[in-house]
């Protein structure tokens, strides 16, 4: 713990301006939840997941509540940045483990160093912690050969509302009942604060090829990509720009260059951008998406229904618009803006009260701010 | 039950899926009293029977099942959901009698999207009919148990089955899309195949093994199907030679559909072949080991230590099977080359006949089960799975545990990157029923705390069911175990569904 709170005058500021970070390397037992005054915002660096069971501990007893990300009055903001370290990425089983604070940037060098990595991302993820990743809308999934989805979290530490530790064991596969790791993947905190994940990496690049093909509009691009993923060979990630009128696709691993030929064009060098909307959508969703009116789009986690992907506008303005259209025809939008896991797609009959009771259960005295 | 009681449920039923489609007759509810669980074959050998549901229901719609289910659940009665009983771990056994509900009637191929390459299944159809139906649109799941003849659908998602080819397509629950399913209220809910953002439901549901919902249907990946192969066979100069050669061909980004692992004791009965011409084992353990498959099984386990340890007179040489599918010859032939550069390393080229030879008989072992019991002689087997760096501790570790009670075969299949799965066969002598299953539960307790304790997960695909459940929170811990109380309790708060499975 090297920031907590205290009774002192900050208490009294409100907003989040007045976020309080005094009195570094204060102990857990110095904040005081019952005393937080209305209209504080408050932010708690834990240090360790044992910081973190017993802040969660005071806020039970005390009916604080606390929250991952930006601060909120009334609540106890967590800032799991001190949660950073970062294990050596085991070569032989492709593992790394990593603190829910970690930059997925800061692991991913890391996975370069053993010669890994940990594929494509899309741009607002790189700059993002491991636990915000995994806890976040897209639960951390990318696509594995041969174009199937896979979370990139083989085991998870995490807080539970009572202040107990969960860890799941880390196994490639299993069959012990449901997978109880899926309750905090997306789940935003709802059921626990992930403290500490067990990573997938990917051989970095053994072989690695690019393939460009000239297409006239963004359908034709889309398409492309389509028709690749549906012949169970998708590209590692894929690009197109409306300028040079290509769309790139990169494929890696054994047979990289036999996939890149039959993905067809030339090889090529890539360059990343700044992106303006990420989404999640199915390819019908893809096959719509002309009137967002994209400059450029990314794609990565590309698989037989549909892949994510980041749209680049001309306008950066034109975000929010876009981001209304993107949803109305069936895109899940990943940033701007915060996904709310009450999906509109997927979930129909009993599955969303079921899901909110499971979650009232799951912290019955509210400790994680919804 | 008393006979007017269970009078009073027939006609109650009969009301919501018809006459013929209720069963109370001894013979019935015998036989619903059993799955493939290995003592449970025993005890039906001696015509004992241990475990029978009151009654036996085949509803054929979802509108039944959500019936079937509120009626349990207004009169406290267990019920147990039943695809084609090839649970090993008692996961379909009605342990607390009451309703079993067989979804065998609902048993079809609802609907083929190519384009979108999905197929909507529900969830009695039985595996090899579901394959035989896809078929006819080119298509193929990809997903082939050695049960496929004896499981559903169902019960592949309810227990997160694998098959065969799941080094390449996944398990069942890397093809599954979405799903309707009945909870323990009789509700119903659906989730995808639009994936929807925030936490997958479908892992939650996936798994269940019935104690959560009663699964009705499934969406589910599906592939265009391969038309060409390239295959071959290796001798490994060791276990630990192959492990590696798995890895390597894994991290190599190879995905073959199949690539699978014997151990010296397991390749003789898997069999091994060079240019169509049997290789042969030492002649003195090839009687005995020869023996182990013929009606004198009993007499070569006289002493199951004493077979294990003829195993280290054969050279420790294991057999390696792989092959590539695809739509190109070509292509296939281009990955298994890439895949031959890295087996030659650790072992030798046998040709096709060894691969060709395990296409012919896969689903063949499946079956062997009865003439092993008839030959007073038990056997079950234990697949769990750990990543790379535990794989031969856990294969040394379990061969320890069970060294004196049972023969013990293994091979390593299911492969990924950061792993792959130990599938161990038990084999021991029954000279008597009660040592028999002395034996066995000895077998089986101290194979399963001694690959616990190795590092490796309690199931890869066979489920908890009833004989795993007390293992279940060394599995998931303190935490883990109160997690998924949780859930039992929001699907089904009555704990009406499958009791006495996951949940001991």
């Amino acid at each position: 713990m090297t920031a907590a709170l205290d009774s002192g005058p900050a208490w009294q500021a409100t907003g989040p301006d007045a976020v309080l970070t005094a009195l570094a390397g204060a102990p857990v037992g110095q904040v005081r939840f019952a005393e937080l005054p209305e209209g504080t915002a408050a932010v708690v660096k834990p240090a360790s997941a044992d910081d973190l069971q017993r802040l969660v501990s005071l806020a039970q007893r005390a009916r604080g509540r606390v929250l991952v990300g930006p601060p909120r009055l009334g609540f106890v903001a967590l800032d799991l940045s001190e949660l950073d370290q970062i294990e050596r990425p085991d070569e032989k089983t492709c593992l790394v483990q990593a603190g829910s604070g970690a930059l997925l940037e800061a692991v991913e060098a890391r996975a370069i160093q053993a010669g890994l990595t940990l594929g494509p991302l899309l741009p607002g993820y790189r700059a993002k912690r491991v636990g915000g990743w995994l806890a976040g809308p897209t639960r951390g999934e990318r696509t594995i050969p041969p174009g199937r989805l896979e979370t990139a979290a083989i085991a998870l530490e995490a807080v539970l509302w009572d202040a107990s530790l969960y860890r799941s064991k880390q196994t490639p596969r299993s069959a012990t009942g449901p997978d109880l790791d899926h309750l905090l993947l997306g789940g935003e905190g709802r059921f626990g604060i992930v403290t500490r994940a067990t990573l997938r990496l990917f051989p970095r690049a053994l072989v690695e090829a690019a393939a460009a093909r000239s297409v006239a509009s963004l359908k034709e691009a889309i398409e492309a990509c389509h028709e690749a993923a549906k012949a169970g060979l998708p590209p590692a990630e894929a690009r197109w720009d409306r300028v040079r009128g290509t769309v790139e696709a990169r494929f890696t691993g054994m047979g990289a260059a036999a996939r890149a030929r039959r993905f067809g064009g030339q090889e090529i060098g890539g360059r990343k951008v700044r992106a303006h909307l990420e989404v999640a959508g199915s390819w019908r969703a893809w096959h719509a998406a002309s009137p967002l009116r994209p400059e450029a789009f990314e794609l990565v986690a590309l698989h037989a229904d549909g892949a994510f992907g980041a749209l680049e506008l001309v306008d950066p303005a034109e975000a929010e618009r876009a981001s209304e259209h993107a949803r109305a025809i069936g895109f899940a939008v990943v940033s701007p803006g915060r996904l709310r896991p009450d999906p509109a797609v997927g979930w129909t009959g009993a599955a969303l009260p079921l899901y909110r009771e499971l979650a009232r259960l799951a912290d019955p005295s509210g400790v994680f701010a919804r | 039950m008393r006979p007017a009681e269970l009078e009073s449920l027939r006609r109650d039923l009969e009301r919501i899926s018809g006459i013929r489609n209720v069963a109370l007759s001894a013979p019935t509810r015998a036989l619903y009293g059993r799955d493939l669980y290995p003592k449970a074959q025993v005890w039906q050998r001696r015509g004992e029977v241990r475990y029978a549901p009151d009654v036996v229901v085949w509803p054929g719609t979802v509108d039944e099942v959500q019936r079937i289910v509120r009626y349990a659940r207004a009169r406290h009665l267990p019920l147990t959901p039943f695809g084609a009983g090839s649970s090993v771990v008692a996961g379909a056994m009605p342990l607390r009698a009451g309703i079993t509900v067989d979804l065998k009637r609902m048993g079809r191929l609802l609907s083929v999207d190519l384009a979108s390459r999905r197929a909507v299944v529900q969830a009695g159809m039985v595996g090899q009919r579901l394959e035989d139906e896809l078929m006819r649109s080119y298509a193929t799941l990809g997903h082939f148990p050695s049960s496929i003849y004896c499981s559903t659908v169902g019960g592949w998602v309810a227990a997160r089955s694998a098959g065969q080819l799941s080094s390449h397509y996944g398990k069942i629950e890397d093809m599954l899309l979405g799903l309707t399913a009945v909870t323990g209220t009789g509700d119903e809910l659906r989730v995808g195949p639009e994936r929807s953002p925030g936490p997958d439901l479908l892992q939650l549901l996936c798994g269940s093994e019935g104690t959560l919902a009663v699964i009705t249907d499934a969406t589910l990946s599906i592939h265009p199907l391969p038309t060409a192969r390239a295959m071959r066979g290796f001798r490994m100069r060791s276990v630990a030679a192959g492990v590696e050669a798995l890895r390597l061909v894994f991290r190599a980004g190879l995905r073959p559909q199949v690539l699978r692992l014997y151990d010296p004791l397991d390749s003789l009965s898997a069999g091994s072949e060079r240019q169509g011409r049997e290789e042969r084992p030492p002649r003195l353990v090839a009687q005995a080991l020869g023996r182990a498959a013929s009606k004198s099984l009993g007499y070569a386990l006289f002493s199951p230590a004493l077979v294990n340890r003829a195993l280290d007179l054969v050279p420790p040489r294991s057999l390696l099977v792989v092959s590539f599918e695809g739509d190109s010859r070509a292509t296939c032939e281009e990955e298994l080359h890439a895949a031959m550069d890295i087996l030659r390393e650790g072992g030798t080229d046998l040709g096709e006949g060894p691969a060709r030879r395990w296409y012919l008989r896969r689903h063949s072992q499946s079956y062997k089960q009865s003439a092993v019991f008839a030959a007073r002689a038990w056997v079950d087997t234990m697949e769990v799975a750990a990543t790379w760096d535990r794989v031969l501790s856990v294969f040394e570790a379990v061969r320890r545990a069970v060294y004196r009670e049972a023969m013990v075969l293994c091979h390593f299949s299911h492969a990924y990157l950061e792993g792959c799965s130990l599938y161990f066969t038990f084999i021991g002598p029954a000279p008597t029923v009660q040592k028999g299953e002395e034996d066995y539960d000895r077998a089986w307790r101290a194979g399963m705390q001694a690959a616990q304790e190795a590092g490796a997960t309690l199931s890869h695909h066979h489920g908890v069911g009833a004989t795993k459940a007390r293992r279940l929170p060394d599995e998931l811990g303190d935490a883990g175990m109160r997690l998924l109380r949780l859930v039992k309790r929001t699907f089904d708060p009555d704990g009406i569904l499958n009791p006495g499975k996951l949940l001991a």
